[in-house]
């Protein structure tokens, strides 16, 4: 029977093809339309790390001045660190794996080619961290411990810049000038596009560039760069100096992020202690002059924690539904003209012998079909919107500072879960709307178009 | 048939169609019309019954309700010995589907279907196998003598081919009886002989027929024919 039903359904779309043409393009524009609006969000929502969730944490502390708490974070707790801090909770022995993140940025070059130097910005860390935010390596790998605590001259760079710098070749125990300081290449990570930012999540919302080079923690030290990062103050009447640098490594300014991986909840447990007595000790100092709160939360609990920066996203998502239930009521439309003109054929069959079922079953079997054939011209239709929209992006001028522009194409990239989307959406569509014409159809007073004309 | 085999027939004869005292009102806003009131009607197996009336006496009313397409507002209609009273879409869809075959006056051939597959309509809503169907789309064919004009779409056919057609389609599924409305009403005179004589070659092989008509002429050819007036039946004439 069903068979037979959609034999019937392919002879009526094949019976009136501009209209069902025209039936199938308006669908597949409200699905595709839909669909794009969505991809941002799917990919906002993705986090590439889920599986580290219960190991891998952002540690903030309330380090905010005594009258105001700290409004930039949903759970008011600073993002970052001061360096003071960061170089007191970077040493408990407790976790698994431990690393602080600030940015820097500045010019690059190959002392042994004569080569126009590179604007580079790339992340200060510890060697943990590459394991704990699962950096792949193409050459090489990590610096050794010691570099962690004693500042040495060691660099890892990315794909891009080791191919802008050495032709993609492996350049470990080669050296590159940074800053006017030359640093020994210790290793090459694999270029990585997330549309999360992951260690930056306390942050942003939206991908960021993938760091171009990483320098031990160490160097902060050694060197006196400035931090390419958030830098906010809490109220803090202490005079800690008026040189450029040098205040910043005993002030409460905050810059630096923390991050931590535990074996288990034990463990976890321990650092908890470690940084409840940290803060403790502190306000004897005076500093964390609030009362004692921090957090420990996985990317996963960041986003929860962030819902309603997400929600913010959802606009674009209430125009693509918006879209779609426009083009599902033109569809509906279209579909009830075209049956209620079927009507006497129907009659013809009702008083044949189907039954109100039957004829309800052909009519929503017809709309699924077209509903079918619509899913597929959405996908080509998502595919070659989101090309586009990559394609525009990708051909925005780029800033003259000659950095790594934030890459949102990765938040436009196509994938199987959204096909998916795309496909059950039209096919959910032409039910919905097949509904309402399959019914009046069904309900045919058949006698009406059995009289002669 | 001569005399004393229809009386013998007319005895032992099983009743496939009994109508006691059906009323059907129509009610608009402004009036109401009993189209049929204590309508009685019975007929047997293998009679050939014809209805005439003037226009508005209820002969159409007649045939939705006999056809299972209206419902009426009282007394009984039992079709094949079932009560049809109480019974949902779908049992009555499959009592129309099994039990009555159809012949209308505008023939109501579906013009995208040639006339295998409009012949074939009926069965399809009765889950026969193909090939079960494909021999009575066959034999329906030859016994309105159109086996050539299987593949041939109902524009391609004339009026009268289109009304064998349609008988075709009202025998395929062996009904209980046939119910034609004003079969020849559409057609000239030779095309109306053609098929008035081949419902009677149908009859005389044992289908029942009912058939509404306005022309005494037809009617008379049949066993039996039955005058409505008023939605009441006032006259039988027996035609032997
Ligand atoms: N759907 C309807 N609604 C209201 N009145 C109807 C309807 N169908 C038929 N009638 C009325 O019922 C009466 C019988 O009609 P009908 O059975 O069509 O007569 P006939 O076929 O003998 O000309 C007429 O008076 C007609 O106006
Ligand atoms: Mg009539």
């Amino acid at each position: 029977m069903f068979w037979y039903q959609y034999q019937l359904a392919l002879r009526s779309i094949r019976k009136t093809p501009i209209l069902s043409c025209v039936m199938i393009f308006i669908l597949a524009t409200g699905v595709a339309v839909t669909t794009i609006c969505y991809t941002h969000y799917h990919h906002l929502k993705k986090n590439p790390l889920a599986h580290k969730d219960e190991h891998l944490f952002l540690l903030q502390t309330d380090s905010w001045d005594e009258k105001t708490q700290y409004e930039r974070t949903p759970n008011h707790l600073p993002p970052l660190h001061s360096y003071r801090d960061s170089v007191a909770l970077l040493a408990s022995d407790i976790p698994l794996r431990k690393t602080a993140i600030t940015k820097w940025g500045g010019s690059m070059h190959n002392p042994e080619i004569q080569q126009k130097a590179i604007f580079v910005r790339g992340n200060i860390v510890t060697r943990d961290f590459f394991a704990m935010f699962e950096r792949e390596f193409i050459y090489g790998g990590a610096w050794n411990a010691i570099a962690d605590q004693q500042f040495q001259n060691v660099i890892i760079l990315n794909e891009d810049v080791n191919q802008k710098l050495f032709s993609g070749d492996n350049s470990i125990g080669k050296s590159v000038m940074y800053e006017n300081i030359q640093y020994q290449v210790v290793g090459v990570t694999k270029k990585v596009q997330h549309s999360n930012p992951t260690y930056d999540i306390a942050q942003f919302r939206w991908p960021q560039p993938d760091a171009q080079f990483y320098i031990p923690f160490s160097v902060i030290k050694a060197a006196e760069f400035g931090a390419w990062t958030r830098y906010e103050c809490p109220q803090d009447l202490r005079d800690y100096g008026s040189h450029w640098y040098q205040p910043r490594l005993i002030n409460s300014c905050i810059w630096i992020g923390l991050w931590y991986e535990f074996a288990g909840e034990e463990q976890k447990h321990q650092f908890e202690n470690f940084v409840r007595n940290y803060i403790q000790d502190q306000k004897k100092a005076g500093n964390y002059p609030r009362p004692i709160r921090f957090a420990l939360s996985s990317i996963g609990d960041y986003m929860q924690l962030n819902q309603q920066g997400y929600d913010e996203d959802k606009t674009t998502i209430y125009i693509g539904f918006f879209t779609l239930l426009v083009c599902t009521l033109n569809f509906v439309a279209l579909l009830l003209a075209k049956f209620m003109r079927a009507l006497p054929e129907s009659g013809v069959r009702r008083a044949l012998g189907a039954n109100r079922r039957v004829i309800f079953a052909q009519h929503l079997i017809e709309s699924t079909t077209l509903g079918s054939i619509a899913a597929v011209l959405g996908m080509l239709m998502t595919f070659a919107g989101l090309l586009y929209l990559q394609l525009v992006w990708k051909s925005a001028p780029a800033p003259s500072s000659g950095l790594p522009v934030q890459d949102n194409t990765v938040l436009m990239e196509p994938d199987f879960y959204l096909m998916t989307v795309c496909v059950l959406t039209a096919i959910a569509a032409s039910i919905c709307a097949g509904l309402y014409p399959a019914w009046r159809a069904c309900k045919v007073p058949a006698a009406n178009y059995l009289k002669i004309q | 048939m001569n005399q004393a085999q229809i009386k013998q027939q007319a005895e032992t004869a099983k009743t496939m169609f009994a109508m006691e005292n059906i009323s059907k009102v129509y009610r608009t806003e402004l009036i109401e019309t009993h189209a049929l009131r204590d309508f009685t009607l019975q007929v047997n197996e293998g009679e050939f019954v014809a209805i005439t009336g003037p226009s508005g006496s209820g002969k159409t009313t007649f045939l939705n309700i006999a056809g299972l397409l209206e419902t009426y507002s009282s007394g009984h209609y039992f079709l094949d010995g079932v009560n049809t009273r109480d019974l949902n879409d779908k049992q009555l869809s499959h009592l129309r589907n099994t039990k009555i075959g159809f012949v209308f006056q505008g023939f109501n051939l579906i013009p995208d279907l040639n006339a295998y597959d409009n012949i074939e309509v009926p069965l399809r809503y009765r889950n026969m196998n193909r090939s079960e169907r494909k021999d009575r789309v066959q034999q329906a064919l030859a016994r309105v003598g159109l086996e050539s004009r299987a593949k041939h779409f109902p524009a391609q056919l004339s009026g009268g081919q289109q009304q064998r057609i349609a008988v075709a389609r009202a025998i395929a599924g062996s009904p209980a009886f046939i119910l034609a409305d004003e079969p020849t009403g559409n057609l000239d005179s030779l095309m109306a002989r053609q098929v008035m004589e081949l419902l009677e070659n149908i009859n005389d092989q044992g289908t029942t027929i009912i058939m509404v008509t306005h022309d005494q002429d037809l009617a008379r050819r049949t066993q039996r024919h039955v005058q409505i007036i008023d939605g009441q039946v006032t006259e039988m004439f027996k035609h032997f």
